[in-house]
C-alpha cells in the first residue's frame, strides 16, 4: 500500500489500515526497543505505546517524509524515556532503603540479552550491552540503529535529526567508548 | 603488542561482533487488537492535556477570587457621610455638623 494512503486509513481510524501499519514496522520497533531496554515485557508495552502515539499524531506527521524515520524516532524516544524513568525509580528505591525499605533490587534493570543474538555469542552479547548501558543517550541511538539495525548513516541523521557527519562522530566516540569500557571488563 | 594485550584486543574485536547478524526478535502476534484496546480505552478518556487545562484554569479562577477578597477586606472602611460630602465636593466648616449629622444614618 502507498505511504500516503496508509496514513490516510490512519488518521480515519480504518482497523485494517492500523493493521497494516502494526504488521509492517513492529518487527522494527521490538528490536530497537529491546536493544534499549532489553526486557520482553517491558518492550511489548513500549511497542504498544508507539503505536498508539504514532496513530495519534499521524496529523502532525508530513508526508514527504519516510514514515519508517518517523516511527523509529518515536521508539528512540519512548525508550529512553522508559529509562530515565527507571533510573529515577531506582535512585527513589535506594533512598527509602536508606529508610529501611529493602525494595531497591525491584528496580534494577535486568542483565537480559537481546533475545535474537546467536546462542554461542550470548556472553560476549552480554558484554556489549552492559558497555552500551554506559554510553550516552546519543551515542547509545548511534550505535543501536546502525550496528544493530544496520541504518544507514542518512537514515540514522534522519530519525535523530542531525547531520550524517555528525552520526560519523557519534559513532566514532560511541565505539571508542565501548572499547574503553570493555577493556575495563576484560579478565586477564 | 603483548600477547595478553593481543588476546584483549582479540576478545574486544569479538564482543564487538556479537551483534552483528542478530535476528529480530519474534513479534507478538497480538499487539495490533492491544493497540486497538488501547486506541478505543483512551478515545473514552479525556485527554491529559484537557485535564491539565482545565485544572490552571479552576486554579486561575480560584487565585482571583482570593485576591478580590482579600482587596475587599484590606480596604479602608469609610463613613457614608464623609464619602457622600467627597463625592459632591461639598464644604464643610469645621463647625457645621448639621450636614453630616442630617446625612449620617
Amino acid at each position: 500500500m502507498d505511504q500516503r494512503v496508509l496514513i490516510e486509513g490512519i488518521r480515519t481510524r480504518d482497523t485494517a489500515a492500523i493493521r497494516l501499519l502494526v504488521d509492517t514496522f513492529q518487527s522494527r520497533v521490538l528490536n530497537t526497543v529491546i536493544s534499549l531496554v532489553r526486557n520482553r515485557e517491558d518492550s511489548e508495552e513500549i511497542c504498544q505505546d508507539v503505536f498508539v502515539e504514532v496513530i495519534h499524531s499521524v496529523a502532525t506527521f508530513r508526508t514527504e517524509a519516510a514514515l519508517a524515520t518517523w516511527i523509529y524516532r518515536i521508539a528512540i524516544n519512548k525508550s529512553l524515556d522508559f529509562l530515565r524513568m527507571k533510573k529515577r525509580k531506582k535512585r527513589f528505591a535506594f533512598l527509602l532503603s536508606l529508610f529501611g525499605e529493602a525494595n531497591e533490587l525491584r528496580h534494577d534493570i535486568p542483565d537480559l540479552v537481546h533475545p535474537g543474538v546467536l546462542m554461542e555469542r550470548k556472553e560476549d552479547a552480554g558484554y556489549f550491552f552492559r558497555a552500551l548501558d554506559q554510553l550516552s543517550d546519543n551515542q547509545k541511538t548511534a550505535i543501536v540503529l546502525s550496528l544493530i539495525e544496520g541504518l544507514s548513516y542518512r537514515e540514522i541523521s534522519e530519525v535523530m535529526k542531525t547531520s550524517e557527519s555528525s552520526v560519523e562522530s557519534l559513532l566514532v566516540r560511541g565505539k571508542q567508548n565501548l572499547r574503553k569500557t570493555l577493556e575495563k571488563y576484560y579478565k586477564t | 603488542m603483548n600477547p595478553s594485550g593481543n588476546e584483549k584486543e582479540k576478545w574486544i574485536e569479538s564482543v564487538m561482533r556479537s551483534v552483528a547478524g542478530i535476528t529480530p526478535p519474534e513479534p507478538n502476534p497480538f499487539l495490533h487488537q492491544r493497540v486497538l484496546a488501547r486506541l478505543a480505552r483512551r478515545g473514552n478518556n479525556m485527554p491529559v492535556r484537557w485535564a491539565w487545562i482545565c485544572a490552571f484554569a479552576i486554579a486561575v479562577i480560584i487565585g482571583l477570587n482570593a485576591a478580590a477578597v482579600k482587596e475587599v477586606r484590606l480596604a479602608p472602611s469609610t463613613d457614608p457621610a464623609s464619602a457622600v460630602i467627597a463625592e459632591y465636593g461639598l464644604a464643610v466648616e469645621p463647625g457645621d455638623n448639621d450636614l453630616v449629622n442630617h446625612l449620617r444614618p
